[in-house]
């Protein structure tokens, strides 16, 4: 058990000197974003994403099950999300800490709410068989900003995955393994992006992408989710100090652009992996 | 371990002789007795636990009078628990376990239609030990049920398709709860033959499906036909000497052991060992030796245990 | 027979900031993340008065951690208890977290590894290294080092090894399955 050490008073009156003059710990300016690194797995449906030195891996599995009873033509989405003493080493295995819990609400919202995967493109058999698809997100490491980096992570790993084809005659379902038939992506209607700002001295001053350390100094924060369709999916700002209009709007301005800056990331990580996979099929 | 807690222990380590000072009090001179400082046995067992162990072992016995290749009584009672579907109690000395095997009908796997389910599941209530603790299942008891479910299955001790009973429908599920009574080491040897034994107990009716209802004839006949009958042997090293089917006093202290599952033929269905690294190829030839040995003991019990509750 | 060839390993180590040491390990498709925090403080309940308490968590790719996860903990924990030389800081915790991150066959032995260098990595004080490998028999009886997940499906029997370097002696091993042990002594190369 390694106790988390808060900020000392100098710590703290240091990183919002800095920031009042324009600068941040790690020379970037207020709304900038970590360098993003994006891994995709040999098997599909695994996506590993570095923010910065912040580090999260999500895995996409898929499964045939029977339907909730009140939804016999939909497919099910389970979303699990996994921080361990090896992301922050003074967590207490097995309870989540409140940073978790936020975490995959925002990203359980981002996801589920706003219908960003078609679930009734996962029916088998109505009423009978459909996939559930399941998506582990882990924390591996906390530089601040997981949100972001696990909403990376998890559409990253939802577009790279592929589940096995299906053919049905009558009642019969056969599925086909990876090797004998092409498998089938998900239908991703739109990608919700994820921007979180935390903001400092009642919110004269915000910053994206804060690091752990600002995190620990920050009086409020706001996460903003976009499509590349410009469209705010949602918007969660749990307590912290009040804002004023002006700088939501402000603020969404500012995700909008880095939102399609990511969106093109993870198209390029996409494309870059599909390509290697077709060069490989040809050998 | 062992080697690092030795080299700290110089500072303790007391004479053969002081020892046995404690019983010579009485004719040892009264001036040197004032002088001398004295530990008894019993602090000794408390301070130095490996010390007091090996004190033991270099004259050939352990500290709870048995010798090195000697197993513990014990005892097998087949169907005494009526409730259940099949059962069995184990004593090995003063380790008992109860394996009860409930059977219930399910609804299978949508990827695997035609077969049924096995649960074994090990549960240590603070009942059987001041160790345990109450609350959701310790290590210990998830390393057991995990070990007993990897035997069952990877062994193919029951085939699963054997549990059908309308492919994609209906099969059976057996859960074999073992719940241990008293604990006093060599636990999983104690629960794969309690397991084992009450899986060859199980009675299931005759059972018919037709259209959604399954039903079930009144009396109970059918028995379950099992590939192989595996018991298991422990065994704990102490610096290469094998200590056969340890208890909890030397689990405490001896982390090095060996565990050998072999059936009727004397085909070995798993070895485990963990925790140290003293024993040798020799060691492992002759706990097998041991362990089949062993498997020829417990065998003849479960026989005999199979006659009684047949003729009961 | 024996097939010799291992999967092609791929070490990468200190990759996390917030840990003393960490390493992910992966041989083909079997990939695992390990890290290592401590000597730090513990818990009261878990504290030894004469040495060090190693806590090990093992985190399944997908799902929560069940009794198959506990089970590979256990053997994690039994098996670098007698390695480290854990009575050099009594009264203190070394936790070690190992993440699955992909499990295509002989993931313990792939854990054992991943544990073996985040610990190195760490700076923790041990007697040896700990080298784990898995392998099996298959129907026709030859036996495989390092399978996959595929072949593990088809095997007779898997075994499971880890040595020390040092003294090569067997720290852990595992067999399940139905074999002789003609079959567990050719797979140690006479070791055991």
């Amino acid at each position: 058990m390694v106790k988390e050490t808060e900020p000392s008073i100098p710590e703290k009156a240091f990183i919002l000197q800095a920031l009042k003059e324009g600068y941040r710990l790690d020379c970037r300016n207020k709304i900038e974003f970590r360098n993003i690194e994006i891994n995709l797995g040999r098997e599909f449906g695994h996506a590993e994403v570095q923010l910065g030195s912040t580090r999260v891996f999500a895995k996409v599995s898929c499964e045939v099950t029977r339907p909730y009873e009140g939804r016999p033509t939909e497919g099910i989405l389970v979303l699990n999300t996994e921080m361990s003493p090896m992301a922050i080493p003074s967590l207490e295995p097995g309870r989540p800490s409140e940073d978790e819990v936020l975490a995959s609400r925002i990203i359980e919202k981002a996801l589920k709410r706003s219908d960003a995967i078609d679930t009734e493109g996962l029916c088998i058999i109505a009423g009978e068989k459909v996939w559930t698809i399941r998506i582990d997100i882990h924390f591996l490491d906390h530089d601040g900003n997981i949100v972001d980096a696990a909403c990376i992570a998890a559409l990253t790993a939802l577009s790279h995955f592929r589940r096995p084809d299906v053919t049905v005659v009558g009642t019969d379902v056969t599925i086909h393994s990876l090797e004998s038939r092409n498998p089938v992506p998900l239908t991703i209607h739109h990608m919700p992006i994820c921007v979180t700002f935390a903001f400092f001295d009642n919110g004269n001053l915000f910053v994206v992408d804060p690091l752990h350390r600002e995190e620990q100094v920050r009086e409020g924060d706001m996460t903003l989710t976009i499509n590349s369709y410009q469209e705010i999916c949602a918007i969660s700002k749990a307590g912290g100090i009040p804002l004023e209009l002006k700088t939501i709007v402000e603020c969404s301005e500012i995700a909008a652009s880095k939102v399609e800056n990511i969106t093109a990331l993870i198209k390029a990580a996409l494309k870059q992996d599909a390509q290697k996979r077709f060069v490989h099929y040809q050998i | 371990m062992s080697s690092t807690t030795e080299n700290n222990n110089t500072k303790y380590t007391t004479e053969n002789d002081q020892i046995t000072s404690k019983s010579d009090e009485g004719n040892s001179n009264a001036n040197k007795k004032e002088t001398k400082f004295i530990v008894d046995a019993d602090s000794i067992r408390r301070i130095q636990p490996l010390e007091y162990f090996r004190h033991f072992t270099d004259q050939k016995i352990r500290p709870n009078g048995r010798v090195f290749n000697r197993f513990r009584k014990t005892t097998l009672h087949l169907g005494s628990v009526t409730t259940a579907d099949g059962s069995a109690v184990v004593r090995i000395g003063n380790t008992s376990v109860v394996c009860g095997i409930k059977a219930e009908v399910a609804e299978p796997n949508v990827n695997t239609p035609r077969e049924g389910y096995l649960v074994p599941n090990v549960e240590l209530s603070p009942m059987c030990s001041p160790n345990f603790k109450p609350g959701p299942p310790s290590e210990l008891a998830q390393v057991l049920s995990e070990t007993v479910n990897k035997l069952l299955k990877s062994s193919s001790v029951l085939s699963l398709e054997s549990l059908c009973i309308e492919e994609g429908k209906a099969v059976w599920v057996l859960y074999c709860d073992v719940v241990c009574i008293n604990y006093d080491g060599n636990i999983l040897d104690a629960s794969v033959y309690a397991v084992v034994s009450a899986l060859s107990n199980v009675r299931l009716p005759k059972i018919t499906y037709a259209d959604g209802i399954v039903k079930a004839t009144p009396d109970k006949t059918i028995e379950l036909s099992l590939s192989r009958i595996p018991f298991s042997a422990t065994f704990a090293i102490f610096n290469g000497e094998i200590l056969a089917d340890p208890d909890e006093t030397e689990e405490v202290i001896l982390e090095e052991r060996i565990t050998i599952i072999c059936d009727e033929e004397g085909q070995l269905c798993s070895v485990l060992k963990s925790g140290g690294s003293s024993s040798t190829r020799e060691t492992f030839s002759t706990c097998l030796e041991l362990a089949r040995n062993r498997y020829s003991v417990l065998s003849t019990i479960f026989k005999e245990a199979s006659t009684s509750a047949n003729t009961n | 027979m024996t097939t010799d060839s291992i999967r092609p390993i791929d070490i990468s180590y200190s990759l996390l900031t917030r840990v003393d040491g960490s390493a992910k390990f992966s041989a083909g498709n079997s990939t695992v993340l390990c890290s290592v925090t401590g000597p730090a403080d513990v818990r009261i309940r878990d504290e030894k008065l004469d040495k060090a308490t190693l806590d090990v968590i093992v985190r399944p790719a997908v799902g929560v951690a069940a009794t198959k996860e506990t089970s590979l903990a256990y053997i994690l924990r039994t098996t670098f208890e007698t390695v480290i030389l854990l009575s050099h800081h009594p009264r203190t915790q070394i936790q070690v977290v190992a993440q699955i991150i992909s499990d295509d066959g002989s993931i313990i032995s792939h854990l054992i590894n991943a544990t073996t260098m985040a610990l190195l990595d760490a700076g923790v004080p041990m007697k040896a290294v700990v080298v784990g490998v898995g392998s099996l028999v298959d129907d026709k009886g030859r036996i495989s080092i390092d399978p996959t997940a595929d072949e593990v499906e088809k095997a007779v029997s898997t075994h499971n090894f880890a040595f020390d370097s040092v003294s090569l002696a067997v720290l852990y091993s595992e067999s399940t399955g139905v074999f002789t042990e003609e079959q567990v002594k050719s797979d140690t190369h006479d070791l055991w």
